[in-house]
């Protein structure tokens, strides 16, 4: 009885063996994309598998954001059991590189699929790389903008002959723009997420960078020298806003959108991912104003904001490494995204392939072209394993620069605690 | 010590009567027997004496005070309990003491009760322990303590002896007994054993379907049942029921005649029983001896030897069962033709209301 | 009574042992499969983690051997000081007020009888089968410092909104009112069955020893629920050691170190940091440390149960 099972089964595999590997190459792909950005991509992959049907078949699943997600590329890289691509946070690869879950990709391979770092900005392309060596191709340009209501900056004479907001630059031009939409009866001048680290680091992040301050130098001092007097500016101009009530103090993300939306707030900080939602209100008629989105302003030298990629990388599998077959066919994939990457310009983000991001598609979509500026004047996280996505950095901003925009930590002793306190992380 | 009186009390549980306008007097001192089926209302005319249940209507009367509205404890009764409710996590002397630390006995007074019912109860060496380390027998005698330290009016026992085995049973009903002759207190005893009520009641209530059948001594209820259901509950075996097909009259004594045509004179005056001659013949076992004179014939079907006496089953011409009771000796087997010699005298009449009649 | 009665009370024979190898070999089988599951699970993991804590390793991999660095550490750390105090801290303000409040409630419930009771009950202990995040979601709209609907009465008490979960002082507090209130469904579920042990006629024979109220709760029902009330105590001890899901949840973003408890510490270590030596090590000590509290109190209750 047990031996003609047997027989059946080892059978039934023989036979079923060859038409799976003549069939087409699987490509198992995680990533951590859900609400807006997932739809978006859910699209992309169904068009990338019936374009390539019977070649390559990526077969996807969709992870918890953040640590979670991290954490189990990292335990399944360890054992091999990981998937053959996933997205990954540029600002998060120093720490999955030390931690061995990646996989180096390349020139070759690249070049083989068609891509070139000639495709991507210079600065995109270098956070994709830890010691000269690539461990990822970026995929978008993720970064916060500034949301605002356009009837209320027209009301309060904030809106140029470009139809685009004006005179918002420098530390005081804004606190004094911020001062007459609230005294033109709005009850905050902006929103901000103000009750958590992360929001607060990507503001704090932008203008550190617009003073080229540095937050981790090439010694590994956090903070260091004048830096520590440029961050204590950076955290004083959002401070300020609070102290004076004319931004929302410990406000939750869904509060501090929902200031904006509800017309409470005329503008608004926070990433480009919330697009959808404002594209999505607005087509609905449930905004009831007239909203745009403009990179941040210049607050000190010259434009900067603080940016990350998602990016594709490909995850090791220790003992367990896949041919080269599947290889070649996974860098198609991140190739075709790329190619294809229009269309994930809907979830707001800005495409990281140069080519399709000086398209005239992508000029003339908007609001993404109106701060495509981005692109060139993103600042990313320090590439070091305490920074990133979820990282220590980001903990560290919730500990001090949050308290400090909420004027609980002055911010000069809040900024010596932070760099002490990531100094002290330091191994 | 104090009588008890009951007046038109009636209870129900929603469109449920359980109790339906009882009336009685317990005397003072009286140990009075509650029997009935289970379900026949008795535990739960008790419990309204305990002021457990509340009543739907009448009075309830203790000594000269009106109780219905009382709460129990103020009511001055005690109870033991079926599965007699002792707190498991307090010793025996913490059991007996609890109710009258209740009432702010002083401490000296509450050690001189305790230790005088645990004295009087055999408790002494079980004095602290805890009802988990006890028997059943002496659980129960734990129960009774509990109640006499509280020097009641009355004592409320909810089948007491129902939870012991056979043999413990009858000593301990001997037990209540004494209890009774030294205290003197009035009692109150719901048993569906109708061994416990003959032996231990002054009086019994007999209760059947929520109401009173009949309330007198063991020997009235034995001898004289007001009704079939209590001539037919009392008496072991139970008494013989034949259909009547002829009433007649002799020098004014009722005279019947059975199914197989033999004729019996019975002390129950004629005058007394219902016009439309519809009644039951009752007659117990010990009134049919089995007898060479019997006039009445039949075939023994089975015949139980009890020692003392023999029983037997005799099926009569018409296929009616009559029990009989032979000497203990008797020579009948299953299968002998017998002859019957009823004892009229002792014999009763039912109506179709089920009323009784008794010769006297 | 009379010493007739005596005779026949003395307590059964205590039963004779007697085991046939069929019997043992029964036994084996049915308890074989939990065996190898907890030591598979348990055990081998437990034994794991303290090897692991004396190592300097990552989360997954191979390290080396440093003997007690790692503890040598963890008692300079200054969030581990922390970590420790939240802890107890949290433990302190859930156990013993959880504990009372559900027999409170389980003491109401139980009165009431039919259709009325099973609602009440039903009320209780809804939040209980909501999962975490949903908790998260509902108690962090209503305590929103912008939109919440607890805010209009806590700016008639504060003077203006507060925003809860960024105020350090109210942070532990607030969440352990909700953690009461999400979890106290099961402890009052089991206080109500422990309250249906005692048989009414208990109840009756208090009734008629003219019991008060108050007595019968303190001399019958409480004393006659310890050994419940020294279970609930236990798990919930041993489970708000364990806290986690709601102060991370509540605390993200914000001042987590000032809120951190030990499993976040274990967390961050381990799955943050990629530190696994480290984080096995909090591990271990938190492990001793709820054996050594569970253990005293369990012992410590039942003595006085026992009085």
């Amino acid at each position: 009885m047990m031996k003609s099972f047997l027989k059946m089964a080892l059978l039934s595999t023989a036979l079923l063996m060859p038409a799976v590997a003549q069939a087409q190459e699987v490509v198992t792909w995680w990533d951590f994309l859900g609400g807006g950005d997932g739809v978006r991509m859910k699209a992309l992959l169904e068009k990338f598998n019936a374009e390539h049907a019977g070649k390559i078949e990526i077969q996807a699943t969709t992870l918890e954001w953040g640590t979670p997600f991290y954490t189990k590329v990292q335990t399944s890289a360890a054992i091999g059991e990981g998937p053959d691509v996933m997205t990954y946070h540029l600002s998060r690869l120093p720490l999955g590189v030390s931690s061995g879950a990646l996989s180096e990709i390349t020139t070759d391979e690249l070049t083989a699929a068609g891509l070139s770092g000639a495709d991507f900005a210079e600065s995109n392309w270098k956070a994709a790389q830890v010691d000269g060596k690539q461990y990822a191709v970026p995929f978008d340009i993720h970064s916060v903008v500034l949301y605002y209501n356009k009837d209320k900056l027209a009301a309060a004479g904030l809106i140029g002959d470009n139809g685009l907001p004006t005179g918002l630059d420098g530390v005081d031009n804004f606190k004094a723009a911020l001062q007459k939409l609230k005294d033109g009866g709005s009850e905050y001048g902006i929103s901000i997420h103000s009750a958590a680290g992360d929001s607060q680091w990507r503001i704090f992040y932008s203008l550190l960078g617009q003073q080229d301050g540095q937050f981790l130098d090439a010694d590994g001092n956090f903070l260091s020298g004048d830096n520590l007097d440029k961050a204590v500016k950076a955290t004083s101009v959002v401070a300020d806003w609070v102290k004076d009530g004319l931004a929302p103090a410990a406000t939750e993300y869904p509060a501090s959108i929902a200031l904006f939306t509800g017309g409470k707030a005329p503008l608004h900080i926070n990433g480009v991912w919330e697009v959808p939602t404002m594209t999505d209100l607005s087509a609905k008629g449930e905004l009831g104003f007239e909203w745009g989105a403009i990179a941040l302003p210049t607050f000190f030298d010259h434009p900067a904001t603080w940016a990350d990629s998602h990016a594709f990388a490909i995850p090791n599998r220790v003992g367990n490494e896949v041919s080269a077959e599947k290889r070649a066919a996974v860098l198609q994939v991140i190739a075709w995204m790329n190619k294809n990457s229009l269309a994930w310009a809907d979830a707001g983000h800005i495409p990281a392939y140069s080519p399709v991001r000086d398209s005239e598609e992508f000029k003339t979509k908007q609001p993404n072209a109106t701060y495509s500026i981005l692109a060139d004047t993103a600042v990313f996280d320090p590439s070091s394993v305490l920074a990133g996505v979820a990282s220590p950095v980001y903990d560290a901003a919730g500990n001090y620069l949050m308290p400090a925009v909420n004027g609980e930590i002055d911010p000069q002793s809040a900024m010596e605690q932070m760099r002490d306190d990531l100094q002290g992380q330091v191994e | 010590m104090a009588d008890i009186r009951l007046v038109n009390v009636s209870k129900h549980f929603g469109q449920v009567r359980v109790i339906e306008n009882v009336s009685m007097t317990i005397g003072s001192g009286e140990f009075m027997v509650f029997l009935g089926p289970s379900g026949c209302g008795k535990s739960t005319l008790l419990r309204m004496i305990a002021g457990l249940e509340d009543i739907d209507g009448g009075e309830i009367h203790i000594g000269d005070r009106r109780v219905d509205e009382l709460p129990p404890a103020e009511r001055g009764v005690a109870m033991v309990f079926q599965n007699y409710a002792l707190y498991p996590h307090m010793t025996v002397r913490e059991n007996m003491s609890f109710g009258l630390q209740n009432i702010r006995t002083p401490k000296q007074e509450i050690a001189k009760r305790v230790a005088a019912a645990a004295k009087t109860l055999e408790l002494e060496h079980l004095i602290d322990r805890k009802p988990g380390q006890l028997s059943g027998g002496q659980r129960q005698r734990v129960a009774i303590g509990r109640a006499i330290v509280r020097d009641p009016k009355a004592f409320l026992f909810d089948e007491p002896l129902s939870n012991l085995d056979a043999g413990l049973r009858a000593r301990t009903r001997i037990e209540f007994a004494q209890l009774h002759q030294r205290l003197k207190t009035t009692m109150i005893f719901v048993t569906h054993d109708q061994i416990e009520a003959m032996t231990l009641a002054d009086r019994i209530v007999v209760m059947n379907n929520r109401k009173i059948e009949q309330i007198g001594t063991p020997m009235e209820i034995y001898s004289r049942p007001a009704s079939r259901f209590v001539a037919a509950f009392v008496g072991s075996p139970s008494m013989n029921f034949l259909p009547v097909q002829q009433l007649s009259d002799r020098d004014g004594k009722a005279v019947i005649r059975l199914p197989d045509n033999s004729e019996i004179l019975t002390g129950i005056a004629s005058s007394r029983l219902p016009s439309d001659g519809q009644v039951t013949f009752g007659i117990r076992p010990e009134s049919v001896k089995v007898s060479a004179n019997g006039a009445v014939s039949g075939k023994a079907d089975v015949v139980e030897r009890l020692g003392e006496r023999t029983l037997a089953y005799v099926r009569l011409a018409d296929n009616s069962v009559v029990i009989a009771e032979d000497e203990g000796q008797s020579r009948i087997n299953v299968g002998d033709q017998v002859k019957l010699d009823f004892d009229g005298a002792s014999s009763h009449l039912f109506d179709s209301r089920d009323v009784a009649y008794s010769a006297g | 009574m009379s010493a007739a009665a005596t005779a026949t009370d003395v307590p059964l024979p205590a039963r004779k042992k007697r085991f046939n190898r069929n019997e043992v070999l029964a036994a084996l089988i049915f308890v074989l499969p939990f065996v190898v599951v907890y030591a598979v699970l348990f055990i081998y993991p437990t034994l794991q983690m303290i090897w692991l804590s004396f190592h300097k390793a990552p989360l997954i991999g191979p390290g080396t051997f440093i003997g007690f660095d790692n503890y040598v550490k963890l008692f300079k750390d200054k969030l581990f000081g922390v970590a420790f105090w939240n802890t107890v801290y949290f433990v302190l303000l859930t156990v013993v007020p959880a504990t009372l409040t559900a027999l409170a409630i389980a003491v109401g419930v139980n009165r009431l009888k039919g259709w009325m009771q099973s609602l009440i009950l039903a009320c209780f202990f809804i939040p209980y089968i909501l999962p975490v995040s949903v908790v998260f979601r509902v108690w962090g709209w209503m305590f929103d410092s912008q939109f919440g609907i607890l805010q209009p009465l806590i700016a008639l008490v504060a003077g203006d909104n507060v925003p809860v979960f960024r105020t350090l002082p109210l942070f532990m507090p607030t969440v352990a009112f909700i953690t009461v209130w999400w979890t106290i469904g099961f402890n009052i579920l089991l206080f109500i069955a422990g309250l249906r042990n005692i048989s009414p006629e208990i109840y009756e024979a208090a009734a008629l020893d003219g019991t008060s109220k108050w007595r019968q709760f303190t001399r019958i029902t409480w004393p006659l629920i310890w050994p419940v009330t020294v279970l609930v105590l236990t798990i919930q001890l041993i489970a708000q050691f364990k806290i986690f899901d709601q102060v991370y949840l509540f605390g993200n973003g914000g001042r987590s170190d000032a809120t951190m408890g030990l499993v976040q510490l274990i967390y961050r270590s381990a799955f943050q940091k990629n530190n696994g030596g480290y984080g096995a090590t909090v591990a271990v000590v938190l492990f001793l440390i709820i054996v050594v509290f569970s253990v005293l109190q369990f012992q410590m209750l039942r003595a006085r149960g026992e009085k």
